[in-house]
């Protein structure tokens, strides 16, 4: 149970006490909401303290004015917020039309749907420029309304997701964050949400309890913009996967089957093959001979991960931290984004003192908590997966064939033998989430490594003075999808020159293949048809971004005036590698 | 921390030292007390000492003083 009074006198401190000199204020917030939301305050001004090391302020506009706020958000106090956080419910702004749909009025529910799709619409305005968390709607409760009545719940449940549809709708191609009012409320409970005094006193429907779980939510995701999720699970075997120790018992005494205690270990193996689906990759460290893993993955009873699913592994008798290392070098994720599970002690103390990044979980002594392992540490939540993200071990899989056969023959003989194609395109809306992703993502293949939100991104779509691109590629193995984005502005300081580039990044991923040679190809040449002149470049060092510092002066370019900056003259070209296929936007 | 169970509550829920209350404290002389410290009162109230407040309680919880009046008639002891 979560100490709500120690919450909130915790607030009162952090908020009344002065900023310190030299102290970086916290984000303003403004919660614009359809009800008295005042009590969400203090969880969500701690969760933000915590989660930012910065204090926040956290004001309120009067309740029910959504639509006044959208329309003229200057003059309702939104030209100051960092963060605007707009919280609804059916039965507040649309009270009439709810009471009629309750009356059983035939119109009621299109007028319902009409006043949503614009709600929608009006809360997209307000998101242009600055960054909004937006709810949908929880299930109307009060006005004797009888949560009891399963008859009556299942219309309003129906009619509810019907408006949050429509909300949606309304909300379409603008970027904002979510909260799932609807979900916290039913995993709450309808009636333990709501509190009927403060709603008749105040109009202030939450209990205490469930303002106290909104507000810490809305902190979460606020902070979570900054998070850095997991990419990669790295599993034992023996005693996490199966019951049994392959050595000891051989393949015939392992269990994940469909019966106690395997039923188990085959749940964990669903849970972490769904998580695959949603991005992330899997990995393999086990103290095992190779052959003795491979027959358990192939004639095991009940085995739900197969051979498709692991991305890489590393059975030996190594120690583990070593190979846990190794594989996290070869899938090139941080060890900040890499998860660990295993059954044993050793191991687990091994990980945490040798490769202390890596986050650890161990296969808990109660093995009907085993299921839920990875869903209880909430790493997992609130992901959103691109088709990208999804379709990453189908590439690292691919990228260990197209490694495998490197080897076997000459570097130029493999190249050729790629058919790699790149394509160079102008990056669309619907391309964004992605490219933003790439943006603030990429580290070492990144000359400047300037960070953007969508918000940023999608304003420069539409600037006739800048050019975004993305470079997408694949080869006879398989997709890369889009691994680099070029950001070009029109350049009128420097003299003579046409256009500066802003970003230039790539993932590391497709290193070492004239990729590079090819983005820049592709886009000198298309931003010279908009723009005769130089280019203007420069390589601002980060620590982390050694790899790109000769990349302009290997091109071609020329140092420029100050340090870091490199300028390809108007005349000079960069042809694209021979062995590269390069569709221009 | 006050002695007095219930002044102890009010300083937590309006943010000021039990020193400054007693039982004439009221919305009226009491900035602090507005409307989102009631809807916290009430809550810390119940949990503190394990009563349901009805919208009567509350409305008639108008000074601490009669906080302790409500919260006696409603059997809590040794305040």
């Amino acid at each position: 149970m979560v100490d709500v009074a120690a919450t909130v006198t915790r607030w009162r401190q952090l908020s009344g006490a002065p900023t310190p000199d030299g102290v970086e204020p916290g984000p303003a917030v403004l919660v614009v909401a359809s009800f008295t939301a005042q009590p969400i305050a203090p969880s969500l001004g701690v969760g933000l303290t915590d989660a930012l090391a910065r204090v926040p302020t956290i004001t309120f506009a009067d309740y029910n004015q959504i639509f006044q706020v959208c329309l003229a958000p200057i003059a309702h106090g939104a030209g100051d917020a960092d963060e605007i956080v707009v919280l609804w419910r059916i039965e507040d702004v649309f009270e009439r039309d709810f009471h009629a749909w309750c009356c059983r009025d035939a119109d009621a529910q299109s007028r319902l749907l009409d006043g949503a799709r614009a709600l929608g619409a009006a809360v997209a305005g307000l998101a242009h420029g600055r960054t909004v968390v937006v709810s949908d709607a929880p299930t109307p409760v009060g006005y004797g309304l009888d949560h009891d009545d399963p008859e009556f719940v299942t219309r309003l449940v129906d009619l509810q997701a019907s408006v949050n549809r429509a909300l949606d709708d309304g909300l379409r191609g603008v970027t904002v964050d979510r909260v799932r009012l609807a979900a916290l409320q039913h995993v709450t409970g309808t009636a333990a949400a709501f509190d009927r005094r403060t709603w008749l006193m105040y109009r202030q429907p939450f209990s205490q309890p469930f303002a106290h779980r909104v507000g810490g939510e809305i902190a979460t995701v606020i902070a979570g913009r900054t998070r850095v999720p997991p990419k990669v699970i790295v599993l034992d075997c023996d005693g996490t996967l199966w019951d049994g120790v392959a050595a000891d018992d051989g393949i015939g005494g392992l269990d994940c089957s469909d019966a106690f205690p395997g039923f188990a270990y085959r749940s964990f193996q669903r849970a972490v093959q769904r998580l695959r689906h949603e991005g992330v990759m899997l990995g393999i460290s086990s103290k095992n001979d190779p052959e003795t893993v491979v027959r358990a993955f192939a004639e095991l009873d009940g085995m739900v991960l197969g051979d498709d699913d692991i991305a890489a592994r590393r059975v030996s008798w190594d120690p583990k931290p070593p190979q846990v290392a190794d594989l996290v070098a070869e899938l090139n994720v941080g060890l900040d984004s890499v998860v660990f599970v295993d059954d044993s002690d050793y191991e687990v103390g091994a990980m945490r003192t040798q490769l202390p990044a890596v986050r650890t979980v161990q296969v808990p002594a109660d093995i009907e908590e085993l299921p839920d392992l990875l869903a209880e540490t909430g790493w997992f939540r609130r992901m959103v997966v691109t088709d990208d993200d999804r379709e990453r071990t189908r590439r690292m899989l691919a990228e260990s064939t197209r490694s495998a056969e490197a080897t076997s023959m000459s570097q130029s003989e493999f190249l050729e033998s790629l058919d790699l194609h790149v394509v160079v395109s102008l990056v669309t809306r619907s391309d964004v989430g992605r490219v933003t992703q790439l943006i603030n993502k990429t580290n070492q293949f990144n000359v400047t490594t300037i960070r953007r939100g969508e918000p940023e991104v999608t304003a420069l779509l539409a600037d006739p003075s800048a050019r975004v691109f993305s470079a997408a590629v694949h080869d006879r193995f398989g997709e890369y999808g889009t691994i680099g984005v070029v950001i070009a502005l029109a350049d009128d300081a420097s003299s003579g020159a046409g256009w500066q580039l802003d970003s230039v990044l790539m993932s590391c991923r497709v290193l070492g293949r004239g990729v590079e040679t090819a983005i820049l190809a592709g886009v000198v040449d298309h931003l010279r048809s908009a723009r005769p002149g130089a280019v203007v470049a420069r390589y601002v060092g980060s620590g982390r971004n050694h790899l790109v510092r000769e990349l302009f002066p290997s091109h071609g370019f020329e140092p420029g005036a100050e340090p870091g900056s490199f300028v390809l003259p108007a005349d000079r070209a960069i042809e694209p590698p021979a062995h590269v296929t390069l569709s221009r936007p | 921390m006050s002695d007095d169970a219930l002044i102890a509550v009010f300083a937590d829920g309006l943010g000021l030292p039990a020193d400054q209350l007693h039982d004439d404290t009221s919305p009226v002389n009491t900035p602090a007390w507005d409307s989102l410290a009631s809807m916290t009162l009430v809550s810390l109230v119940e949990d503190r000492f394990g009563v349901t407040l009805s919208t009567r309680d509350i409305m008639k919880m108008q000074t601490i003083g009669l906080a302790r009046t409500v919260l006696r008639g409603k059997g809590v002891d040794g305040i």
